[in-house]
């Protein structure tokens, strides 16, 4: 595949945890404006192989590439400003800053302290900001502390707290754990919404969810690369049905 | 009518405390103005703590160490210039502590009575000793915050750190006897001078030094705490690693803002050696740093203002009640108590509950 065309190409990654191999020899490429969803039982390594994207942990094999310049292994917020976006699985927030003031911070250009020691007026995108929470479903919480949303509105912020930068690759680990059957149909819209403007790698549980969302999903298992391919691949795949057997099979 | 926003309701109240504090010399006399400068000073510590704790989540418990580092450094300019040690007979001024550990035989130079006395020869400009009372406690709040922020050592941690580095410095004061003054501190200083005008401790002219001195110290920080990256270094209290995977070296947001808290705070150290005439290990001691904490607690951490006015009016409380016969011992237990109901029953302090009625008064809610 052409460089030009990929957004995050994994080549042979693995980290090894004082003698335990929690992610090993995986490699993955992810299109420019694909969908990808990661699936894997519990503990197959997925929230561990965000957090090597995104510079959390260091692994100790193999290489990441975002676009044609690699990003293996170096400081998170230099990862972060070179554009790849990370979600958490459990949900994080600036607690005492309003809603738009956590856009604000999301949406700062500049990173070092001294180029930021102008005023807030003038530099805020009222426009862009407006679109972000229309978007994620919190236009009428602008002025609300992030403290005081609700279970389901708070990983929309960090959403849209991503979404502002515009990143070149979005990471998003569960996008919908704890969220109400109603609330997961709004993340799904947004999650549509986005689709072919960012590329998207998410992990998820909820099979429904994935059929909603997913373009091709890649499998895990025990910190290795199982499968590949579109959902009804996945779901068809003998090695996958396997995997799965001991925890009773993809729901 | 205009209306009426949080945001005015809030300069009315900046207006109105600098108004009280630029007239204060209307009402009081020279001996009061002397004893009301220093709490100002106080309040100086107090906006020092609120940005560290209140707005960076650094709750340093040696802040003494900062203010010391100030006042000594002004104290040595201060003390060479005084009419005892010109008098002293040699080339240099020398303290009169360090002629009387001199060896018998010692040379009456600054250069060489002992063996560290050199180290105050550029102290006998008074430029070089305003100069090093803000540049040593930046020095030293850089180097802790290189090593514990980069380090992402975050809670409890730095308070325990910043606590022990605080006693260590106590001890070496004392101890360096011959270099410090030791137990006794800097005394029987000059007066500070500015182009030969001499600040006289107990005049209207250092009274204004100190409470202008407040004033751009409160107008700064303000102006800090609204730009990007005072927004910036607040979401990095509330989340460190959101704003790290934001694209923010969390680091370097808490390492300046730490080291703008270390300037105030020997900024502070340096006028109360201008105010009180002398420098002393006493500004070190555990119970200070913890008193300012208390201060701010009580007056609300999370507002600047409010942490100044709780230092002023706390330790102008203090200072009048330790008069009485019967609170000389247990203030310190009175005011540790209401520290602990402070953090129990209201823990944004008088200042958080003032935002809150503040809030009812105005019609819309401004962003601050
Ligand atoms: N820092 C670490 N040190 C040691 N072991 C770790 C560390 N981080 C993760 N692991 C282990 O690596 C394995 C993979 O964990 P990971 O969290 O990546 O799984 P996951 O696929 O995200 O699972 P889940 O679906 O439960 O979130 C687990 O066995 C976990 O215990
Ligand atoms: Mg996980």
């Amino acid at each position: 595949m052409k460089a030009k065309n990929r957004d995050l190409y994994i080549d042979g990654l693995g980290v090894n945890f004082s003698g335990f191999q929690a992610v090993n020899n995986f490699s993955m490429v992810v299109k420019h404006g694909e969908m990808r969803v990661l699936l894997g039982a519990n503990g197959a390594g997925k929230t561990t192989l965000m957090d090597m994207i995104c510079g959390k942990t260091q692994s100790t094999a193999g290489r990441i590439f975002l676009g044609d310049k690699e990003i293996t292994n170096k400081p998170p917020h230099l990862i972060a400003r070179m554009g790849i976006g990370r979600k958490f699985q459990i949900p994080s927030v600036f607690k005492e800053l309003s809603v738009l003031q956590n856009l604000s911070v999301a949406a700062m250009q500049e990173s070092t302290v001294l180029a930021n020691l102008g005023s807030m007026k003038r530099r805020v995108d009222h426009e862009r900001m407006k679109e972000v929470m229309s978007m994620t479903n919190l236009e009428n919480k602008a002025h609300e502390l992030a403290e005081n949303l609700s279970h389901g509105e708070t990983p929309w912020l960090e959403l849209a707290m991503l979404i502002i930068r515009k990143p070149q690759v979005i990471l998003l680990d569960e996008p919908t754990a704890g969220m109400t059957a109603d609330e997961t149909l709004k993340t799904s819209r947004i999650m549509n919404n986005l689709k072919g403007q960012h590329t998207i790698i998410a992990v998820e549980h909820d099979m429904a969810f994935v059929r909603e969302i997913a373009d091709k999903i890649t499998v895990m298992h025990q910190g290795e690369f199982l499968a590949e391919g579109h959902i009804s691949d996945i779901e068809n795949n003998q090695a996958v049905k396997d995997a799965y057997l001991g925890s009773g099979g993809i729901h | 009518m205009m209306k009426l926003t949080y945001s005015h309701l809030k300069v009315v109240v900046y207006v109105v405390f600098i108004a009280i504090i630029l007239s204060l010399p209307l009402f009081l006399d020279e001996f009061w103005l002397n004893r009301t400068a220093k709490y100002l000073i106080y309040g100086m510590l107090g906006v020092a703590i609120s940005l560290s704790w209140g707005y960076a989540g650094i709750l340093n418990l040696g802040q003494g160490l900062f203010f010391g580092a100030g006042a000594y450094m002004l104290g040595m300019s201060l003390k060479l210039a005084s009419p005892t040690s010109l008098e002293q007979g040699g080339q240099t001024p020398i303290p009169d502590f360090m002629m009387w550990n001199a060896e018998p035989n010692a040379v009456v130079d600054l250069c060489c009575i002992n063996h560290v006395s050199f180290l105050w020869m550029p102290f006998q400009s008074q430029s070089f000793g305003i100069f090093m009372a803000i540049a040593l406690p930046v020095l030293i709040a850089w180097l802790i915050g290189t090593i514990i922020f980069r380090k992402g050592i975050a809670g409890v941690f730095i308070s325990i750190i910043t606590l022990a580095m605080v006693l260590l410095a106590r001890l070496l004061v004392v101890d360096a006897q011959s270099f410090t003054g030791g137990f006794n501190g800097l005394t029987d200083l000059a007066w500070f001078k500015i182009n030969g005008y001499e600040f006289d401790p107990y005049t209207v002219s250092t009274y204004y030094l100190v409470a202008i001195s407040l004033v751009i110290v409160l107008l700064i920080t303000r102006v800090l705490i609204n730009s990007r990256a005072g927004l910036i270094l607040q979401a990095i209290r509330d989340d460190q690693n959101r704003a790290k995977y934001l694209g923010f070296d969390a680091a370097s947001y808490q390492t300046f803002f730490f080291c703008v808290s270390a300037a105030i705070s020997g900024f502070a150290g340096m006028l109360y050696v201008i105010t009180a005439e002398f420098a002393s290990p006493t500004f070190m001691d555990l119970s200070f740093s913890i008193a300012i904490v208390i201060w701010a607690a009580v007056g609300g951490r999370a507002s600047i203002l409010g942490a100044c006015i709780g230092a002023i009016s706390i330790s102008m409380l203090g200072a009048s009640v330790s008069e009485n016969e019967l609170f000389v011992e247990s203030w310190q237990a009175i005011l540790g108590l209401f520290f602990v109901l402070v953090v129990l029953y209201m823990p944004k302090g008088l200042a958080g509950i003032a935002h809150g009625i503040c809030r009812k008064l105005t019609v819309n809610r401004g962003e601050g």
